[in-house]
């Protein structure tokens, strides 16, 4: 018996070892959501996006070691005619553009080609969104940095609908401070 | 170079466990859950694995393993439809077993110390993710039961660490059931 309490001491402090490295349980992935409003402008929509202001955010901004995921989640009440649905974003201290042309010509087309079909409510779940992502890369770099100007507009159509329940959701690592 | 390390060990050890006395080989099925630790974007999924025992020392048992694992779909609070399968997880490689020896009937616990590769794929993020297999330790506890007909069967809870860029880690606990069989006899 003498042997075995040895052997699962000697155990014991391989595994204190892990703990004393940090490795084991300050460090880990996290999922934030954020709400927000766009608001309308009959078909361009706007918001500034401000991830500093989640508590998870704060607790481990000096230490994101990675943005792993980005998606959205939208509610989509269309009255008009069919349209394709765009998302741009743009960094979180740029200007703030009020037109599509300007949107178009600076910022980032991180979501393309959604349909809304005319006369129809559409949710966009979150893992559906992830069909819709474009340029990825640029996605997680303006949202690791914290703030982030995001502009929803379309094409075709009237243009006539709202969205509801805006969420982006990002997935972060972080390392222990 | 760690994979072929692993290969290399392995191949070392083989011929002497193979002139052993006694029972020096086996194999090993093993199933349960696949438990995320601090990883917020998974939920907890199964675990299935098969491996090879191979007695490197008395008291010592290697054991290559390959596992097969998927978490399930995580829950995010403020999210009305989810919709997000779990990542699936492929890994292989090899842990020494500290105690509950080949052959010997009875009840026994044991310790675990492995390392291997872990390659994670999610295909509704795909874009999201790269090609690389991450090299990974594990530690782990169990305890075995030896029947006297070459048959053994365990429990063990194995915890796994995959380092990532930047200084952070993925990890995960193993809670998997096993059945063995022990080739020979003494």
């Amino acid at each position: 018996m003498n042997t075995v309490l040895k052997r699962f001491a000697a155990f014991g402090l391989v595994l204190t070892a892990f703990l004393v490295t940090g490795c084991l349980i300050i460090s880990g992935t996290f999922v934030i959501v954020k709400d927000f409003s766009f608001t309308s402008a009959t078909g361009f929509y706007h918001e500034h996006i401000d991830l500093t202001s989640e508590s998870e955010w704060n607790d481990h901004k000096d230490a994101i070691d990675a943005i792993d995921m980005v998606g959205f989640e939208f509610t989509f009440i269309n009255s008009g005619a069919e349209v394709t649905f765009y998302v741009y974003i743009d960094e979180g201290d740029a200007p703030t553009y009020t037109n599509y042309v300007d949107v178009n010509a600076n910022a980032t087309k991180i979501l393309d080609g959604l349909t809304l079909p005319a006369s129809t409510t559409t949710t966009l779940t979150y893992a559906e969104s992830f069909a819709y992502l474009t340029n990825v890369t640029a996605l997680k770099k303006l949202v690791k940095s914290g703030t982030f100007h995001a502009y929803g507009v379309s094409t075709g159509g009237t243009s006539n609908y709202t969205i509801e329940n805006g969420k982006v959701i990002v997935t972060f690592t972080a390392h222990g401070s | 170079m760690l994979r072929l390390l692993i290969v290399t060990m392995a191949i070392l050890i083989l011929p002497t466990a193979l002139t052993a006395q006694g029972i020096s080989l086996g194999i090993g099925v093993s199933g349960g859950l696949n438990l995320p630790i601090a990883q917020q974007d998974q939920g907890s999924g199964t675990a299935f694995g098969v491996r090879g025992i191979v007695k490197a020392l008395p008291m010592i048992t290697l054991e290559p393993n390959v596992f097969f694992g998927k978490y399930g779909e995580p829950t995010i609070e403020g999210v009305n439809s989810i919709g997000l399968d779990g990542s699936k997880i492929t890994s292989y490689g090899i842990d020494a077993r500290l105690g509950a020896p080949m052959g010997v009937p009875g009840f026994s616990p044991y310790a675990l110390v492995g390392m291997g590769f872990y390659k994670a794929k999610r295909d509704q993020t795909a874009m999201f993710e790269d090609e690389s297999t991450d090299f990974g330790w594990s530690i782990g506890l169990g305890v075995g039961l030896n029947l006297p007909s070459n048959i053994g069967v365990d429990l063990r809870g194995r915890f796994n660490l995959i380092p990532v860029d930047g200084g952070s880690s993925k990890k995960s606990l193993f809670v998997v059931g096993g059945l063995n069989y022990y080739f020979g006899g003494n």
